[in-house]
C-alpha cells in the first residue's frame, strides 16, 4: 500500500497534465458528415475536399455517397448526416411534411438542361409533341425529385394528356439499361444517366430538353442549430467558395477530380460540364422553383391539398453567405 | 368469459399493447414524429389509401405477381426436387449446379433480371419464381431423399407400377417436407415483390411503399408495409389451413 | 417335396463383414417357420436377403409374389386404413371393394375404415399391415418381428389373431424375432440363427396345434429351455 499511492499519485498527476496540452495546444479540426450525389454536380464539393479547402477551414470533412440526392436529403433528416446536397425538389417535399432544416446556399447559380428527356426513337421521333402524342408511351423517372417534376411540366405545356403516359418509378442508375433493352421507351433524369442512356441508345436515341420550363438546382441543407451556431456553416461555405475559384481557373485539373470520385470517364464528363454553373449562392430562382413545386406536389398526391404551405424565405439561412459575400445573395 | 373468447384474448393482447406502447412514443416525440408517426396516423393514412382505391390497385397488383411467381417456382422447384431426391443420376448432374446458385441472394439478381427481362410484370415474376425455387427445390429434395425405406419397400411389393409408387409414396412421404420449403417460399415471395417493384414498377405495393417514402409521406408508406405484411402472413395462412384440410393426416404426422 | 423356399450356401456381406455364412434354408409350402436369435445376429438381414433387398452370393429360391411385414413404418401415414390395405390392388372395382372389406373384417377394424394410422393403436397399425399383405393373396409372406414393439399384452392378443389368419389362408410365413415364447407358440418350426449361422431346429412340439393355453405346459417349457440353451 505505501509503495502504491505514490505510483497512482504520479500516474494522475501526469494525466492531468496531458489534458491541460490538449487543451491548451493546437485545436482539432471540426469532424463534419456531408452526404452527397455522387454526380459530376458535386464538383465544388469534390474539389475543395481534394485539395484540402475544407480542411485549410479547420473541418474535418467526411463525404457520404448516395446514388441520388434524396436519399442524402433522407439519411441527413433522420439525423445520421450533418449536412446533405440534394436537387431543389427532395427539400421542399420534406418541408411540405413539416421536417425543419436550413438552407444556406446553392452549389449551382443554374443548370442547364441538367434534366433531359431521352427517348428511344421510332417513325413518331419529330419533335417531343409527336412522339409522346402517337401512342401511349412508358417513361421512367426518378419519383420524388426534379426530374419527376420536370417531367410533368414539360408534359403539360406539350399539352399531354396522363393517360397518354404511364410513368414508371426506376433507380436513375437502371435506367439506361431499361431503355436500351426496349422495356421502357423513355427516361426523363439527370446527368450523368441521361448522357450515358444516349451513349448507349446512340443513333436510335432521340433527346427533348427545354430549360424554360425548368432545371435543377442544387442546394446544400443544414440543421437548424445553425441558425444559432453558423460558424461551422461559414467555414463550409468558405472553402466551397474557394473550390469555386479553383474549378473556374483550372477546370482540367477539376475535371479529373471529379473523375476519381465519380469513376466516370473523360468523355462523359466533358459532355455535361458545360451543363453546370458552379457558384455558391442564393437566387429568386430557388424560391420560384418551390412555390411552382408546391402546385404540382399537390396536384400529384404528394402532399394533401390541405397542406400547410410554409414560407420558404424561412427557410434560407442567408446571414452565413450574406458575412462572407453578401454580393452572392441575390435574393 | 368463454374459452374461445379467452383465447382470441390472449391472441389479440400483445399485439394492442404494442400498438399502445408504440403510440405513446410517436406522440411524445422521443423520436421525430415526422420520421415515426404513432398508430393511429399510420391507421388513417390506410382508410385514405383505400378510400381513393389506390391500395387496392396496388395490392391486388402485388398479389397477382406473388401467386404467379410463387405457383410457377413451386411446381418447378418439387417436380425438380422429387427427381433429384429419387434419381441419382440426375442428382449428379443437376445438384451440383442448383447448390452453386443457391446461395445467390435473388435481391442481388434483379439488376440482371432487369436487363434481360425489362421491368415488366414478366421479369418481377420471374425473379419471383426464382427466388421461391431454391428454398422449395432444396426441402423437397432432402424430403425425396429420405422417404423412410420401409414404405419403399412395402410399396415395391404391393405394386409394380413406378408411377403409383412415386405419387402415392414417394409424393406424400416429402409431403411435410415441401409444406415447410413452401412456408419459406411465401415469405420470399412477398420480399422478392417488394424488392422488385422498387426496381421499376408503376404500381404495386412496393411501389407504393417507395414512393410514398419520396415524397416524405411516412405513414402511408407504414400503411403500405402494414398491408405487405398482413397479405404475407395471410398467405401463409390460407396456405397451412389448406393443406391441412387436404391433408388431414399432416396434422396428426409428427 | 418341392420347397417353397429354398436357399443354398447363401451368404451376405454388409459393410465388408460376413453377416450371414453359408445359409441353408428350406420351408415347405403353407410352413410357419420361426427364425430366432439375439439382436444383431442377422435375422433382420436374413429376411432382407430373401426378399431382394440385399445383393449375396449362393442361391435363393423363392416365389415372386411376396409379402412382407414391419416392426415400424408398417403402415402409410398418409392414406387411411381403407387406403391402405387397397394400396397396390389392381382387380376390377367390385371384387376390390369385396377384398377391402373382407380384410378389414379380418383385421377387426370395419368401423375404423376411414382412420389414418395415427389414430390407431400400435397393434391396430399391425394389423391393417398385416390384412393389407394378405390381401395381394402373396406366396410367401416375410415377417420381420412385427409384434417387437407392441407391449406384451396386445402382442399377446396379435399373436393369436396372426394365428387364425395363417390358418384361414395357409400362406407360408418366415417370421423373425428375438422372442423365443412367440417363436413357439406361432410356429411349425423354429430355428436358431447364432453369428450368421443357421443352427438347431425344433419342431417336437407345436403348440399352434395345441392352442394359446398350451403355452403354459411342461413341454413348451422345456422347448423354451432347449432353444435358449442353444442361443
Amino acid at each position: 500500500m505505501r509503495r502504491i499511492t505514490p505510483i497512482v499519485l504520479s500516474a494522475l498527476c501526469l494525466s492531468l497534465v496531458a489534458c491541460q496540452e490538449s487543451l491548451v495546444g493546437s485545436v482539432p479540426p471540426k469532424q463534419v458528415t456531408i452526404g452527397i450525389q455522387t454526380s459530376p454536380a458535386m464538383a465544388l464539393v469534390m474539389v475543395a475536399q481534394d485539395k484540402g479547402l475544407f480542411q485549410a477551414q479547420g473541418l474535418d470533412v467526411e463525404l457520404k455517397e448516395f446514388t441520388a440526392g434524396k436519399f442524402a436529403l433522407e439519411a441527413f433528416l433522420a439525423g445520421s448526416l450533418d449536412f446533405a446536397i440534394s436537387g431543389d425538389v427532395p427539400p421542399l417535399l420534406a418541408a411540405l411534411q413539416g421536417h425543419k432544416f436550413v438552407v444556406p446556399a446553392q452549389l449551382v447559380g443554374r443548370t442547364v438542361n441538367e434534366v433531359r428527356v431521352v427517348v428511344r426513337r421510332d417513325d413518331h421521333a419529330g419533335s417531343a409533341k409527336e412522339y409522346f402524342g402517337a401512342k401511349k408511351r412508358k417513361l421512367a423517372t426518378s419519383i420524388g425529385g426534379g426530374p419527376e417534376f420536370f417531367t410533368y411540366e414539360f408534359l403539360k405545356k406539350l399539352g399531354i394528356p396522363p393517360e397518354n403516359i404511364e410513368i414508371v418509378s426506376q433507380k436513375p442508375g437502371d435506367m439506361p439499361a431499361a431503355l436500351v433493352g426496349g422495356s421502357i421507351d423513355a427516361v426523363a433524369i439527370f446527368d450523368p444517366f441521361a448522357f450515358i442512356a444516349e451513349k448507349q441508345l446512340g443513333n436510335k436515341a432521340a433527346t427533348f430538353t427545354d430549360d424554360s420550363i425548368y432545371s435543377e438546382l442544387y442546394v446544400l441543407e443544414a440543421h437548424e442549430d445553425s441558425r444559432e451556431n453558423p460558424e461551422t456553416v461559414e467555414k463550409l461555405l468558405k472553402g466551397l467558395i474557394a473550390a469555386e475559384k479553383f474549378v473556374q481557373a483550372s477546370p482540367d485539373e477539376s475535371k479529373k477530380i471529379v473523375m476519381k470520385y465519380t469513376s466516370l470517364d473523360r468523355a462523359t464528363i466533358d459532355g455535361i460540364w458545360s451543363s453546370f454553373d458552379f457558384r455558391i449562392t442564393l437566387t429568386p430562382q430557388l424560391l420560384e422553383y418551390w412555390n411552382r413545386e408546391v402546385l404540382w406536389a399537390k396536384e400529384t398526391g404528394k402532399a394533401a391539398a390541405t397542406t400547410n404551405v410554409p414560407d420558404f424565405r424561412s427557410y434560407l439561412l442567408t446571414d452565413p453567405l450574406k458575412s462572407i459575400a453578401p454580393e452572392r445573395v441575390a435574393l | 368469459m368463454s374459452a374461445h373468447v379467452k383465447r382470441i384474448g390472449l391472441l389479440c393482447a400483445p399485439v394492442v399493447a404494442l400498438l399502445f406502447v408504440w403510440e405513446i412514443i410517436s406522440r411524445s416525440a422521443v423520436i421525430n414524429p415526422l420520421l415515426f408517426p404513432p398508430p393511429s396516423l399510420v391507421a388513417l393514412a390506410l382508410w385514405e389509401l383505400i378510400r381513393n382505391g389506390v391500395l387496392i390497385v396496388d395490392a391486388a397488383v402485388s398479389l397477382w405477381r406473388v401467386l404467379a411467381g410463387l405457383s410457377i417456382g413451386i411446381l418447378l422447384g418439387v417436380s425438380t426436387g422429387l427427381l433429384t431426391g429419387r434419381m441419382q443420376t440426375l442428382d449428379s448432374v443437376m445438384s451440383p449446379a442448383i447448390n452453386f446458385l443457391r446461395p445467390l441472394p435473388p435481391v442481388a439478381i434483379i439488376p440482371i433480371v432487369i436487363v434481360w427481362l425489362g421491368i415488366d410484370d414478366a421479369a418481377k415474376i420471374f425473379s419471383i419464381a426464382l427466388a421461391v425455387f431454391f428454398p422449395v427445390w432444396l426441402n423437397t429434395h432432402i424430403g425425396a431423399q429420405r422417404v423412410v425405406q420401409e414404405y419403399l419397400w412395402s410399396a415395391e411389393l404391393l405394386t409394380r407400377s413406378k408411377f403409383t409408387i412415386f405419387s402415392r409414396v414417394v409424393l406424400p412421404a416429402a409431403l411435410p417436407f415441401i409444406v415447410a420449403g413452401v412456408r419459406t417460399a411465401i415469405s420470399t415471395a412477398f420480399i422478392m415483390v417488394f424488392v422488385s417493384e422498387l426496381a421499376g414498377a408503376q404500381s404495386g405495393l412496393g411501389y407504393r411503399i417507395s414512393i410514398t417514402q419520396l415524397a416524405y409521406r411516412v405513414d402511408q408508406m407504414m400503411a403500405g408495409l402494414v398491408v405487405l405484411a398482413l397479405f404475407s402472413a395471410l398467405c401463409d395462412r390460407v396456405f397451412t389451413r389448406t393443406v391441412l384440410r387436404l391433408f388431414p393426416w399432416l396434422s396428426l404426422h409428427q | 417335396m418341392t420347397h417353397c423356399i429354398e436357399t443354398r450356401h447363401l451368404t451376405v456381406r454388409r459393410g465388408g463383414r460376413k453377416v450371414l455364412s453359408d445359409i441353408h434354408l428350406q420351408v415347405s409350402p403353407g410352413e410357419f417357420v420361426a427364425i430366432v436369435g439375439k439382436s444383431g445376429v442377422g435375422k433382420s438381414t436374413l429376411l432382407h436377403a430373401l426378399a431382394g433387398h440385399l445383393p449375396y452370393s449362393g442361391e435363393i429360391n423363392i416365389p415372386k409374389k411376396i409379402g412382407m411385414v414391419f416392426q415400424q413404418f408398417a403402415v402409410f401415414p398418409w392414406l387411411t386404413a381403407k387406403e391402405n390395405i387397397g394400396f397396390g390392388l389392381t382387380m376390377e372395382s367390385k371384387g376390390k371393394i369385396e377384398l377391402i372389406d373382407e380384410s378389414l373384417r379380418l383385421a377387426g377394424l370395419e368401423d375404423k375404415a376411414q382412420k389414418y394410422p395415427a389414430a390407431l393403436s400400435g397393434g391396430q397399425q399391425q394389423r391393417i399391415a398385416i390384412a393389407r399383405a394378405i390381401a395381394h393373396r402373396p406366396d410367401v409372406l416375410l415377417m420381420d418381428e412385427p409384434f417387437g414393439s407392441l407391449d406384451a399384452y396386445t402382442r399377446e392378443q396379435m399373436q393369436a389373431w396372426l394365428l387364425d389368419v395363417w390358418r384361414a389362408h395357409k400362406t407360408t410365413v418366415v417370421l423373425v424375432t428375438h422372442d423365443i415364447e412367440e417363436a413357439l407358440v406361432l410356429a411349425d418350426r423354429v430355428i436358431v440363427l447364432t453369428d450368421g449361422k443357421l443352427g438347431d431346429e425344433f419342431d417336437e412340439f407345436r403348440p399352434s396345434l395345441h392352442g394359446i393355453d398350451a403355452k403354459f405346459s411342461y413341454q413348451f417349457l422345456q422347448m423354451r429351455q432347449k432353444i435358449t440353451e442353444s442361443l
